[in-house]
């Protein structure tokens, strides 16, 4: 087999430069302008604080720790989440579906929430500050990281795996490998694009993660983000805010570049016969579940405990309240929920369109181009919000300047953070698609754009719906840089909801908060659920 | 064939639902229309800014930018392109950086003599009080009794008795925990380093944030700390939002603990609508929006004449005892006082 090589590229009449058109610009008026912009005004102050900065202790073990907990914290999240993985590659089952879309929910769940389901959790085990005491440790933070994160290892795997035949495994059984044996030798080394694909985009999430370090790390523990955020919004010293997010896309321009090459050093092409999938003994239905719930179940639990009414009558009372106008919130939380689904599906198809363009390019096109739009499209995911957010309010100057306050900024600042998902599932699995398909292709006089639809897109469309997901998943959960984005009462979204309701206190707000959470987390796995629907063929 | 049809459906049926549901961006049909910025914890009752708009012809836009320090560090660096015309929410914690910052025009409201005196003493010809409120220690009441009473003062937290109950937060992350350590400077004086001192053998708690701290470790959230850093209209939001329905708030304040902070709204600098600004900040000192802040903001309105509602007359929102710091001594020593703070407290 060989790999993808120069030979593809001139087999290929593909104008890469004008596919790979959409995506520069969007990449460079979103990303690279911005960016731009906000290390010009650091520089514009003088250096001096620069060289005082970087000699401080302190500066360089908020370095230190944000990279290692970023690291222990991806090396967790794919490691819990394998049997899970298994479970899904491996076995086709009755509601095999619906728990696949359930997993997702803890990745959009609001942090606030989660977190206070998390100190619950902790302070039941915390016998009296005793051995156990989690609370405010590193521990906390890599628990609620794997918690939120193992969910893109899951799906990231398990679809790249479900494309892959058994020949060798069953080849490798019939010589007498143990099951073990034959995992780690033949099946781990043939998953390591996914692998590396996946912590390429949960090791970026994590160094830039942000509510887990403040409320679960507590006040002890600051990463190069929350230290980001402290001098540019604490303290309004931007020069020093500057520093860290210069080091900081210094950092995740280095490390993507590192893990996108790893990733695409072990793909190679893969005969791709359909897997037939087996049905699972009791046993092994029982002992995943288990699993699963043990993974993700408690902190769901409290919150949905915590979304019942126990003093009332009707036990739903919460959730009716919803449909009610407080006077804390501009609007009523329901119709929270229909401006987030609203801007979520913009993003998803913004983030599609946007990856799939990307992935060709990455895959098919020219060396340059290709590495250049790799890096560029996950980079965004590990750059500090404040960076992204600010940076826009600079960049975004005179003719642009009515672009900050349009809603239509919203979905695509989202989108932004969708396409590193689409592009991170869809690469490894158009990668491995065999040269040889094209070659046929083109002997045969079929037209480029029609044997990039019957071969790269029907071959590997299952990431795509994937990746699609999680962009949906990214714009329901507001991550990071969209907080920066002016809101219009009337555009609230349904997180920024639940925050507004846990701002002011009342049992009722509170528990209203939490049934908001419930629905939202409802209709993540229900649109991923839909989603799914469309590999129903399998 | 027929498994990839789902897959143009469902890419059709979402892009039908995400046109239906379009709204439009801007709706300016009046000529002359103003913007708000605000943080996110503003609030005002349904069609308030419509009895503006149908007495002047100005539209009110509204738009929030996170919290507090997030707004202002926005606005400073839009300076010269502000994303609106009037800003409301800089409060006394931020007013030294606001000011420095040189982003805003002078405008004095005619109301503004109309304004309670003790408000109005830091004398800024850029800011204007909208509203105020106070930053005060909470307790859980039943958690109390008479053979253990409730802390009286601020000093009762020094007794080993009331050792493991007080949840704080960050005065590096939260505006109420920096509020706190202000009250507590303002009391304690040059003692106050030793009084977090003997807090911290005590045991107190700190989180990062506000949410934290009431609703992870505070009882109200389920946790079992009975005394949070909270406000001093805190307790009539627990009894307006009870449930089920209550007669009484289940926290009270501890009066000699509260700190007061001021909220202030000003003119920006490159605004293109002056006179339209001037009116819409006329209009937050009148009388029908500053008896709107108390059920929507839970902060008192500033306006002398202004009526509470009920609620707000019962229980005690304005304390006996005041700790106050000028804004000019808060911005002059802020980052040495929280760094004094981590030291003692965290490290």
């Amino acid at each position: 087999m060989d790999r993808n090589g120069a030979s593809l590229k001139s087999s290929l009449p593909l104008k890469a430069w004008g596919i790979a058109l959409l995506p520069i610009s969007f990449f460079s008026l979103l990303f690279f302008l911005p960016v731009f912009h906000i290390l010009k005004e650091a520089f514009d102050y003088s250096f001096s604080p620069i060289r005082e900065i970087f000699t401080t202790t302190r500066f360089w073990s908020i370095a230190w720790f944000t990279l290692w907990q970023a690291f222990l914290s991806t090396v967790f999240s794919i490691a819990f989440a394998f049997p899970v993985i298994y479970l899904f590659a491996k076995y086709e089952f009755k509601g095999s579906r619906i728990l696949r879309s359930l997993v997702t929910i803890p990745f959009v769940l609001p942090t606030v929430v989660v977190g206070s389901a998390f100190t619950a959790v902790f302070t039941r085990l915390n016998l009296d500050g005793g051995a156990l005491n989690l609370r405010h440790t590193v521990w906390a933070i890599l628990i609620a990281h794997t918690f939120f994160n193992a969910s893109i290892a899951i799906r990231i795997i398990s679809t790249f795996w479900e494309g892959l035949n058994e020949n060798p495994e069953n080849q490798s059984r019939i010589l007498g490998v143990s099951r073990l044996g034959t995992f780690c030798q033949i099946t781990l080394p043939r998953l390591r694009p996914a692998i590396f694909s996946a912590a390429t985009t949960i090791f970026l999430f994590c160094l830039t993660s942000f509510g887990i370090i403040l409320i679960l790390g507590g006040p002890k523990n600051s990463t190069i983000e929350t230290e980001i955020w402290r001098q540019a919004i604490w303290r309004g010293d931007i020069s020093t805010a500057s520093v860290f997010a210069l080091l900081q896309l210094l950092f995740v321009i280095l490390l993507s570049s590192i893990l996108i090459q790893a990733e695409k050093k072990t793909t190679s092409d893969e005969n791709l016969a359909n897997k037939i999938k087996r049905k699972p003994r009791k046993r092994t239905i029982v002992f995943h579940f288990t699993y699963l719930f043990s993974l993700f179940g408690l902190p769901i639990f409290i919150l949905l405990e915590r979304s019942l009414n126990h003093g009332n009558s009707n036990i739903f009372a919460f959730f009716t309240g919803l449909t009610k106008q407080t006077n804390v919130i501009p609007i009523t939380p329901i119709s929270s929920l229909w401006n987030s689904l609203h801007f979520a599906l913009l993003a998803a198809l913004i983030a599609v369109l946007i990856g799939i363009l990307t992935s060709i390019v990455v895959v098919r096109g020219s060396k340059i181009l290709s590495t250049f739009l790799n890096v560029s499209a996950s980079i965004p995911l590990g750059v500090s919000a404040v960076t992204i957010g600010f940076g826009i309010f600079l960049a975004f100057n005179g003719p642009l300047a009515d672009l900050r306050s349009s809603q239509w900024m919203i979905p695509i600042l989202h989108a932004l953070l969708g396409v590193p998902f689409v592009v991170r599932s869809v690469v490894p699995s158009m990668r491995r698609i065999p040269t040889l398909f094209y070659e046929n292709s083109k002997l045969l006089g079929v037209n480029p754009l029609k044997s990039w639809f019957n071969i790269d897109f029907k071959l590997s469309y299952r990431s795509f719906l994937v990746g699609g997901g999680f962009s949906f998943a990214i714009s329901l959960g507001e991550f990071g840089a969209t907080s920066f984005l002016p809101r219009n009462p009337d555009t609230l979204t349904a997180p920024l909801v639940i925050y507004r309701l846990l701002s002011t206190p009342g049992e009722e707000l509170r528990g209203q908060a939490m049934a908001l959470s419930v629905i939202l987390a409802g209709i993540t796995s229900l649109s991923i659920f839909l989603i799914e629907l469309a590999r129903k063929s399998d | 064939m027929r498994k990839y049809l789902s897959i143009p459906a469902i890419t059709v049926l979402f892009a039908i639902f995400a046109c239906g549901s379009s709204q439009p961006s801007t709706d300016r049909i009046n000529e002359s229309s103003v913007t708000l910025i605000t943080h996110d914890s503003f609030a005002v009752s349904d069609g308030l800014f419509e009895t503006f708009t149908s007495k002047t012809g100005i539209t009110v836009e509204q738009l929030s930018l996170g919290d507090t320090g997030q707004l202002l560090s926005t606005s400073i660096l839009t300076k010269s392109n502000p994303i609106g015309d009037v800003i409301f929410g800089i409060d006394n914690t931020f007013l030294g950086r606001a000011l420095d910052a040189e982003i805003f025009v002078p405008y004095k409201s005619p109301l503004q003599s109309q304004i309670i005196k003790e408000l109005d003493h830091e004398k800024s010809d850029y800011l204007t009080p909208v509203d105020y409120g106070h930053v005060c220690l909470n307790y859980w009441k039943s958690s109390f009794s008479d053979n253990f009473p409730p802390p009286k003062s601020i000093d009762d937290l020094l007794n080993p008795l009331y050792a493991k109950l007080l949840v704080v937060q960050n005065p590096e992350t939260s505006s109420p925990g920096l509020a706190f350590l202000l009250a507590t400077i303002s009391h304690f004086g040059n003692n106050w380093e030793n009084f977090w001192k003997t807090l911290e053998q005590n045991g107190v708690s700190v989180t990062s944030d506000w949410e934290s701290s009431y609703y992870g470790d505070f009882i109200a959230g389920g946790g079992e700390k009975s005394i949070v850093v909270s406000y001093a209209s805190s307790p009539i939001a627990e009894l307006i939002y009870s449930n089920p329905p209550s007669q009484t708030p289940p926290t009270g304040i501890i009066e000699d603990s509260c700190f007061k902070q001021i909220e202030y709204a000003g003119i920006l600098k490159n605004s293109q609508n002056i006179p339209e600004a001037e009116a819409l900040l006329d209009f937050l000192l009148s009388q029908d929006f500053q008896e709107d802040i108390p059920l929507n903001m839970f902060m008192m309105p500033v306006l002398e004449k202004a009526v509470l509602p009920a609620a707000f007359s019962t229980y005690p929102t304005i304390p006996s005892h005041l700790n106050s710091i000028t804004s000019a001594e808060i911005d002059a020593n802020r980052n040495n006082w929280t760094e004094i703070w981590t030291e003692t407290v965290l490290r």
